[in-house]
């Protein structure tokens, strides 16, 4: 070979090996594994054995089953409102929709409430008296409230006597109203028989209002007490004493009016 | 007697119930047999149990567990529960926060009225913690005559949430709010059925007013009122009256 020929074959090998030995320095020889790389697991595959292929075929159709089943009960609209039984399930959107905001939930504060019984008008009689009432529940023990009640009365002794007429029979009417605040006391329960329980408290109020009688408004001060049943969350039932004062002119001189009351009725809370 | 069975009857359960549902993170929950504190306690709730919240009555709140148990739960213990997002469940209850920034208000009262007896009924509409506006009816009832009013006024209340004796014991959170305003209406005078010679008499009136609130619990407050009434009669005179009048009042 000639010896020109022979060293450019040697000038290039060696150019070759300077050039790949400069570029190993320059580049990585390898990039540096990451964190991944390092972290992914060696599947170890097991073999199966020719029994256990079965077993395999079974516990993926028994997969496949319960997916549909998973399906299924997705699709059962009965299905979404049923509450998680644990607390993984927490995130399930679908019962989201059937549910309210605690602050929205349904207050039954307010009773609406009528009464019918016996009011004993001082000198004239006791008729029957019927009326009704409203109340707020302020607190479990407070409530205010507003009440109106009307009765008729009868002639008085002296008129059935004499056979004069103190009152025409329009002013005989007697109406009234008072706005009062009323304490529950002693809750307890009432039972009836073996199986059956109710709520129960009494209660007493104490208010201001005004008498319509004999041709006047007449200021009045009323008291009350009286026996409470809640039947359901939404009804009760209730029997009470109350007591009308007002003052009187019409008999000759001033006199204090005392007027009892005897009524039962029944009230709704809304 | 067949009704009276219909009412006694547990009430079915609807379909379309509305109801909220909480997760109990206390350890434990007491359920009460009625909405109060002296109902006895029939059963426990316990942590991490689901509960539907179904309705409420003053500060209970009635309750179901999953094994369809009904009980009763205070305020204080609904507030120790967790929503579905698992968010502490928030209770606005009415406290004095709500009440500075009260919007409605109505209440009643009972006072005085050169002698006569007045019961007042009035409902406030406040514009804003500082600025209200009452409309007042009133029935002032005396040994000559009926008085009934009505008025219209506006109040303002420098120190809503002011609590004058912060620092002493006992009463450092009593919160007394002082207000004043102006005010005019109407007054019609119903002399009594057994005086001689009555005569309806109906006047204008204005009154300056002063007073002062003061918060009780939830929706509760008490208010003092006083009012100079100046009554413009037909006559050469007008009628210089007081009127004092303390009453409870719920707001909203």
């Amino acid at each position: 070979m000639d010896i020109r020929i022979q060293r450019i074959f040697l000038g290039f090998i060696s150019l070759f090996m300077v050039q790949s030995v400069f570029a190993a320095e320059e580049t990585p020889v390898k990039e540096q594994p990451t964190v991944e790389e390092e972290t992914v697991p060696v599947i170890k595959v097991k073999p199966i054995k020719i029994e256990d292929y079965s077993n395999l075929q079974k516990a993926k159709k028994s997969q496949d089953t319960e997916l549909t089943k998973d399906k299924k009960n997705n699709e059962n609209p009965d299905q979404k409102t049923k509450p998680p039984k644990k607390a993984v399930d927490l995130v399930d959107p679908k019962i989201l929709r059937r549910t309210i905001d605690i602050a929205d939930i349904d207050s039954q504060d307010v009773e609406i409430g009528g009464f019918y019984g016996v009011m004993s008008v001082e000198d004239f009689g006791v008729n029957p008296v019927y009326g009704g009432f409203i109340n707020y529940h302020v607190t479990e023990d407070i409530f205010i409230g507003a009440r109106y009640g009307q009765t008729t009365t009868e002639l008085t002794s002296f008129e059935r006597l004499s056979g004069a007429r103190l009152l025409t029979d329009a002013q005989r009417d007697l109406a009234y109203y008072d706005l009062s605040i009323g304490l529950n006391l002693l809750p307890g329960e009432g039972y009836i028989g073996k199986n059956w329980a109710f709520n129960s408290n009494f209660y007493a109020t104490a208010g201001v209002g005004s008498t319509k009688f004999a041709g006047d408004q007449r200021f009045t001060l009323s008291w009350s007490a009286g026996y409470q049943i809640v039947l359901q969350d939404w009804l009760a039932f209730h029997v009470e004493l109350e007591e009308h004062m007002f003052e009187i002119d019409i008999l000759g001189s001033t006199k204090v009016s005392n007027n009892v009351s005897l009524q039962s009725g029944f009230s709704v809370y809304f | 007697m067949g009704l009276f069975l219909v009412i006694l009857l547990p009430q079915q359960v609807k379909a379309d119930e509305e109801f909220a549902y909480v997760k109990v993170e206390a350890p434990f929950l007491d359920l009460h047999t009625g909405p109060g504190r002296s109902y006895p306690i029939f059963y426990i709730a316990e942590r991490g149990e689901w509960i539907k919240v179904l309705k409420s009555k003053t500060t209970w709140y009635k309750i179901r567990l999953d094994n369809d148990k009904e009980g009763w739960v205070s305020r204080d213990q609904i507030a120790k529960t967790f929503n579905l997002y698992g968010k502490r469940v928030e209770l606005k209850d009415p406290d004095f926060n709500e009440y500075v920034n009260r919007t409605w208000e109505i209440g009643i009262q009972h006072g005085n009225l050169e002698g006569a007896s007045v019961i007042s009924a009035y409902g406030a509409f406040h514009f804003t913690k500082n600025i209200s506006s009452e409309l007042h009816v009133e029935q002032a009832l005396g040994n000559f005559s009926e008085i009934r009013m009505a008025s219209i006024d506006v109040i303002h209340q420098p120190f809503p949430a002011a609590k004058p004796f912060a620092g002493l014991p006992w009463v450092s959170d009593v919160n007394i709010s002082p207000f004043f305003g102006i005010g005019t209406g109407v007054i019609k005078i119903l002399p009594r059925a057994t005086l001689v010679q009555p005569v309806d008499r109906q006047d204008q009136m204005v009154f300056v007013t002063a007073g002062a609130r003061m918060y009780l619990t939830r929706r509760f407050l008490a208010r003092l009122e006083y009012r100079n009434i100046v009554i413009l009669t037909s006559r050469n005179e007008n009628d210089k009256v007081e009127q004092w009048t303390l009453g409870f009042s719920v707001f909203f």
